[in-house]
């Protein structure tokens, strides 16, 4: 049971919010910018905390932070977390492998992680999951020299050798072209159909939360304006629910929304291609 | 562009100065001509005449340089070796130390209960001359090069902890909190977070250390601690020009030749 429950007084960025996700579950995050949702993942995964008079965050039922203070135990949970950034946030000048390595930190013991000295398995598992998302062919190459979407898979390789059980994408497509936008949320709602990972992932666009996530979550200002099925999200919905704002969040083309909320998953294997 | 000619009467003015930006301007002016005025005295600038009258000296004393003797040039090119030696150990030593304390000395990695008092004892490593030092050294470890090398690697250690902190407290910090966000420990954000992202500028600082301190080194030996130097006071200290002219001349190719090695290595680096 995945159960993040946290209130906020906190002025602007978030109000109160109380929120339970459970396991399994592949869940959006909308709103308009300025809306909280970074602010709001970021709290999830330990690296801002919250007020003094929020109750706290709990993962997996540890705490991870209680009335605006880290527990002792913030650093064993974030093994659990991944987290994927919207600007991907690796090591531009390690190789991709190490990159991706750098997700067995929290586990090896201390001294060989920081010493760089990784054993056989841990650099296959590391390979396994660069080739699950499709760059193989690059695990030598420096960060840099990928391309956004590549970075961002690479990123999303990182959190799979990470073991990770809960996985936060922060706008992790804002950045991208459409069509790195697609297989990188493709490579997502595939591990979390095939490896029963946990997903909360914030979009700008509604279109994507309608075409991968069941559920979807609508801030607005800080607080929860929607909470359930993403299929009910209809334009006219997200425009009485955010006036003029609803806008930025409704993709022009309009072909999109028409399709079901899920595709029937009949893609296997080769459901991330190599670019 | 071409002026086409009697431009019509202006209809804007030019608008007066702010007078507090003149007074500003005549306040710089003023205070920097009191200073000079005031070390005019005691700083003897009134003995710049003896720069013309006693120029027959001066002619005399520099003939002696034109003809420089090389005839001790192994036993020249040894000490500048060793020199360089002094400068390598120096700088290296200094590296190692100023990593633990450049990075203890950044504000976005250590608190500010440690990186306060980090930066002020780097401070007081680098307000101190190497020549100071040397003085300190012979006195505690004796006469020679080891003395220099420790000189110069207190004082480096000192300049080198500030220039990588400055490179640490300009990184990007996404992908070191992409790093706590995997639930690394603190040591493992710098190891993989920070240090790779620093290390062309360390590596770059390093190198132009490197220079400064063969340049430092061919000194050291003015006051014992070893190198060049002491062949240079002792044969300026003689009145035997040819000889001095001879190692100044060693001096300043070595001194070329290191620069331009260590140039190119950090246009490698960059």
């Amino acid at each position: 049971m995945t159960k993040l429950s946290k209130s906020f007084g906190q002025k602007k960025a978030l109000r109160e919010i109380d929120l339970t996700v459970e396991r399994g579950e592949m869940v959006a995050l909308i709103g308009a910018s300025g809306s909280g949702k970074s602010t709001l993942i970021r709290h999830i995964a330990g690296l801002e905390r919250g007020d003094r008079s929020s109750d706290g965050i709990d993962i997996f039922g540890q705490c991870m932070q209680k009335a605006g203070k880290l527990t002792s135990d913030a650093r064993m949970i974030r093994r659990d977390v991944g987290v994927i950034f919207q600007q991907f946030n690796l090591v531009n000048r390690l190789p991709l492998l190490t990159n991706v390595l750098i997700g067995c930190l929290g586990r090896v013991p201390g001294w060989r992680g920081t010493l760089g000295f990784f054993s056989r398995v841990e650099q296959l598992r590391a390979m396994q999951a660069i080739d699950r998302v499709g760059i193989a062919s690059a695990a030598r190459q420096r960060a840099s020299t990928l391309s956004g979407g590549q970075q961002q898979r690479a990123a999303i390789a990182r959190a799979l050798v990470q073991g990770a059980k809960l996985l936060l994408a922060d706008e992790p497509i804002a950045s991208l072209d459409p069509a790195s936008a697609k297989r990188v949320m493709e490579a997502l709602s595939d591990i979390n159909r095939r490896d029963g990972i946990t997903i909360v992932v914030s979009l700008h666009q509604v279109e994507y939360a309608r075409r991968y996530c069941p559920r979807t979550i609508a801030l607005r200002d800080g607080t929860i304006a929607y909470d359930g099925p993403s299929t009910a999200l209809t334009n006219d919905f997200l425009r009485s629910l955010y006036g003029e704002a609803s806008e930025e969040l409704i993709l022009p083309d309009a072909t999109l929304h028409e399709e079901p909320a899920l595709r029937s998953w009949s893609v296997g294997r080769p459901a991330l291609a190599a670019v | 562009m071409h002026q086409t000619a009697n431009p019509p009467a202006p209809s804007v003015a030019i608008p007066p100065r702010d007078w507090r930006q003149s007074a500003f301007r005549y306040l710089v002016w003023g205070v920097l001509v009191a200073v000079l005025a005031w070390g005019f005295g005691p700083a003897e600038i009134f003995r710049a005449v003896n720069l013309i009258t006693d120029a027959d000296n001066m002619a005399e004393y520099a003939s002696g340089f034109l003809s420089p003797n090389f005839r001790d040039l192994d036993y020249y090119l040894s000490e500048i070796v060793l020199t360089v030696q002094i400068a390598a150990w120096g700088t290296a030593l200094a590296v190692i130390a100023a990593v633990p304390f450049g990075i203890l000395s950044s504000n976005n990695i250590a608190p500010w209960w440690v990186y306060q008092p980090v930066r002020r004892l780097m401070d007081a490593f680098r307000a101190i001359n190497e020549l100071v030092f040397a003085v300190l050294f012979v006195v505690a470890v004796g006469l020679g090069p080891f003395a220099g090398v420790m000189a110069l690697f207190i004082h480096t250690t000192g300049i080198l902890a500030k220039l990588f902190s400055e490179a640490v407290e300009a990184i990007d910090p996404r992908p070191v909190e992409g790093i706590r966000a995997t639930g690394a420990s603190k040591l493992q954000e710098v190891v993989y977070g920070v240090i790779p992202q620093v290390l062309p500028l360390w590596i770059s600082f390093s190198l132009y250390r490197f220079e400064s301190n063969v340049r430092s080194a061919t000194v050291l030996g003015l006051v014992g601690a070893g190198g060049i130097g002491q062949v240079l006071f002792e044969s300026i200290r003689g009145f035997y020009y040819a000889e001095t002219a001879a190692l100044l001349i060693v001096i300043v190719l070595t001194v070329t030749v290191v620069d331009l090695i260590s140039q190119q290595l950090r246009k490698l680096v960059i």
